[in-house]
């Protein structure tokens, strides 16, 4: 597995972690109606972050075998197509962003400040999602393709 | 000049156009509150008159010579993409902080200022991957020709 690869799942992993750090929140205070109490449940996502963080570098530091090349001009590729199918996704996304609170809020309504940073921040995960996935579907998942 | 040039081109002058008129309809509507019908409608046939040009120039050949799309072409239209791509983000954080600033944090924004910011990230985006799409080539296409 090269660097390449390791950074694409880095940053599928990033996304499925930030994604339950989000619902964590958001199921307490709009579904459950209630903060939670204790201290560790407060910070627990921070701790997970740090510890996730400290493992993240290790896994992209140290490589596999020696002979493992760091960059190549096929990873160069890889990355600007899964980049293309990103940028297209983003597009998609805020397309969806404009139409969707139409029919929530409706035409004449709108919708709190805070809001726009959690649509930004969702729609930032979603082309993260899409770049990750394109650089793995590209090297096979397996990562064979990508061994140097 | 080929056909990625042209593209950038035309985007370019869409994207310009398009930014101009909204500013111009943003003035007319908030600021002035009426709308200046006979330029709409100058606007509009200016418009008419430049699309047939346009399309003429973006489907002829300039040359028998010129090739549709290469290698180089593609890692350049790549780059733009990237380019504007960062772009994007940069304009998406500072949609997440500027109204912070406008309307407060307990503040609204309506649905209708949604889009249009939306429309005006992809005009901007439009415009900075075909200004960068240029740049590559140098503006004039001279080293491509």
């Amino acid at each position: 597995m090269n660097k390449t690869q390791k950074s694409a799942i880095f940053c599928l992993v990033t996304f499925l972690f930030a994604v339950v750090v989000i619902a964590y929140p958001f199921i307490s205070i709009f579904i459950l109606k209630s903060w939670p109490e204790s201290f560790f449940s407060r910070i627990w996502s921070m701790i997970a972050y740090f510890v996730f963080i400290a493992a993240s570098i290790i896994f992209l530091r140290k490589k596999q075998s020696p002979n493992e090349p760091d960059f190549d001009e096929r990873d160069d590729l890889i990355k600007k197509r899964a980049v293309i199918a990103s940028f297209v996704s983003v597009w998609i996304l805020l397309a969806g962003v404009t139409v969707i609170p139409r029919f929530v809020v409706g035409i004449k309504g709108s919708i709190p400040v805070w809001l726009l940073s959690f649509i930004n921040l969702g729609v930032f995960l979603g082309a993260l999602l899409v770049y990750s996935v394109a650089v793995l579907i590209q090297y096979g998942w397996r990562g064979k393709d990508g061994e140097g | 000049m080929n056909k990625t040039q042209k593209g950038a081109w035309s985007i370019l002058i869409a994207s310009l156009f398009l930014i101009v008129f909204g500013i111009l309809l943003f003035t007319e509507v908030v600021i002035l509150k009426s709308l200046f019908i006979s330029l709409h409608r100058f606007i509009a046939l200016l418009l008419v008159c430049f699309l047939v040009p346009y399309f003429i120039f973006l489907f002829k050949k300039q040359s028998s010579a010129e090739v549709e799309s290469d290698e180089r072409d593609s890692l350049i239209a790549k780059r733009a993409i990237l380019v504007s791509f960062v772009s994007v983000w940069i304009m998406l954080a500072a949609v997440c902080i500027v109204p912070r600033f406008i309307v407060g944090y307990a503040g609204s924004v309506p649905v209708w200022v949604i889009s249009l910011v939306n429309f005006s990230i992809f005009l901007v985006a439009m415009f900075i991957y075909s200004a960068a799409v240029l740049l590559q080539y140098g503006w004039g296409g001279k080293h491509h020709e």
